[in-house]
């Protein structure tokens, strides 16, 4: 058949019958839709975090007792200095600090404010604020789901921390951390490293945890092991473990949602596998048509063929782009609190665009081939019997 | 002899076109000062774990994964092994 008068037959043939395709079309997008969108928001989320890493200390090491984490002592910087191929050694004070009434809770991370780095890290992003008000008095940097919890409870200046030996500490509002920076610090509490001290009662000679870098990756191991032998009472944590638990905990979320996509994605071709294979289906009667004014098995064939490849394409593409515009232009609403969660203060975050086109590629396959088979097998099996059959 | 497509066909496709290229666009030009913000509070605070508002999952604190290899303890309890096997 020739090819110009076979495309201008398909292109007709298709929007003649568009309203048999809309539906076809509608649940694609659909399904598309909500799988890209989890896989945009994964992979989203997954890059950020791991890009965010490369500024985490490479271990965290902190003393155990009874098998739960306690204070860790001063003096172990000294003893850890002392290793060989370390640096960066930084004492860390962090917490939470629960808000009795509602069972929500902060994150409290004291920090050295008179470190050069974190010092200028400060002022990029105080940016309206002034340093010297900031150290004037008790100031924090709030995120932005604690600024919200503290206004609705009328602490919009400052708020009072009921410390352990039942006295308060009123500590000023300074600022409320950018919004961009949810993805971590939407319940966090930045303040300068005695205050928080303070704040959780710690002895002058204790702290959270140490962080320390040691550059050479090939000296990782020696130096755990020699950590080990100095404290026997000793967790030391590595970044590649808070790596690994990223991947998996949104690999998890993801792959949830990937095999309700595999049973939806089965259903429908179930379903549209009924359409072409039933007795007296329209389907039927019109393959017969074309095979009774002489079609061959090869066209019918290719005709199908090119018409599913027409809906699986414009499908395809309209779920991703939709998918594209509800996760990095509208922030995903609804979805994202599946992969934030909302037990705690509701935090709502900016996607980073992260496009993995080898995960998209897989989608495509994943979608287009169970579509292809479910049109073109029962296809296949009409043309091969004769046309007055078909017909019936 | 040229090649003679429905209206609608090609309307339909420059339309699918438009949205690829839109988002391409969209995709190579996102501005990155919203992830600068995002790795400077990650330098000061030296956090990178995500805020999750989930009672199972706080990698933030220590989670006892690590144990001493002379001095084993018990796992703490909000791990995920049954999930994941280590």
């Amino acid at each position: 058949m020739h090819n110009n008068a076979f495309f201008h037959f398909l292109s007709l043939l298709l929007f003649k019958q568009k309203n048999k395709h809309i539906g076809a079309i509608f649940i694609s997008v659909i399904i598309i839709f909500l799988l890209s969108s989890v896989l945009f928001i994964s992979s989203s989320l997954q890059k950020s975090l791991q890009s965010m890493l490369k500024n985490q200390p490479d271990f965290t090491i902190s003393r155990l007792q009874a098998g739960r984490a306690v204070d860790t002592p001063t003096e172990w910087i000294e003893k850890i200095v002392q290793i060989d191929g370390v640096s960066a050694v930084t004492p860390r004070v962090y917490g939470r600090y629960f808000f009795a009434p509602n069972e929500n809770s902060f994150l409290i991370v004291g920090v050295d404010f008179f470190d050069e780095q974190s010092n200028r890290s400060l002022q990029e992003l105080m940016e309206t604020t002034d340093l010297k008000s900031f150290f004037a008095m008790p100031s924090m940097l709030v995120g932005e789901g604690v600024q919200k919890f503290m206004t609705a409870h009328y602490y919009s200046d400052s708020f009072s921390f009921k410390l352990p030996n039942g006295s308060f500490k009123k500590v000023a509002i300074a600022q409320q951390l950018p919004s961009s920076t949810n993805l971590i610090a939407n319940d966090m509490i930045v303040m300068p490293l005695e205050l928080a001290k303070e704040i959780f009662a710690m002895e002058e000679e204790s702290i959270t945890d140490i962080a320390l870098n040691v550059p050479n990756d090939a000296e990782w191991d020696t130096i755990v092991g020699k950590l080990h032998l100095l404290f026997y009472d000793a967790q030391v944590i590595d970044k590649r473990e808070i790596s690994k638990a990223y991947k998996s905990l949104y690999n998890y979320k993801g792959g949830l949602f990937l095999i309700l996509y595999l049973i939806t994605i089965i259903t429908f071709m179930l379903i549209l596998y009924q359409r072409y294979s039933m007795v007296y289906s329209a389907e039927k009667k019109e393959i017969g048509i074309l095979r009774a004014i002489g079609w061959s098995i090869q066209d019918i064939l290719k005709l199908k063929f090119y018409e599913t490849l027409v809906i699986v394409i414009s499908s395809f593409i309209l779920g991703v782009v939709l998918a594209y515009i509800f996760v990095f232009i509208f922030d995903a609403p609804l979805l994202q609190e599946i992969f934030l969660g909302g037990e705690n203060l509701a935090n709502s975050v900016v996607f980073v665009p992260t496009i993995e086109f080898g995960i998209l590629g897989s989608l495509f396959l994943f979608f287009a081939l169970p579509f292809f088979a479910s049109v073109l097998i029962p296809v296949w099996k009409i043309a091969v019997t004769p046309p007055k059959e078909a017909m019936l | 002899m040229g090649w003679r497509v429905s209206r609608e066909l090609v309307v339909g496709f420059v339309f699918l076109g438009l949205l690829v290229s839109g988002l391409m666009v969209h995709y190579l030009l996102y501005s990155t000062p919203k992830e600068q913000n995002i790795q400077t509070l990650s330098r000061l605070t030296t956090f990178s774990s995500p805020s999750l508002s989930v009672a199972f999952y706080e990698p933030r604190l220590p989670s006892g994964n690590a144990m001493h290899p002379s001095y084993p303890s018990m796992p703490s309890l909000n791990k995920r092994g049954f999930i994941y096997a280590q």
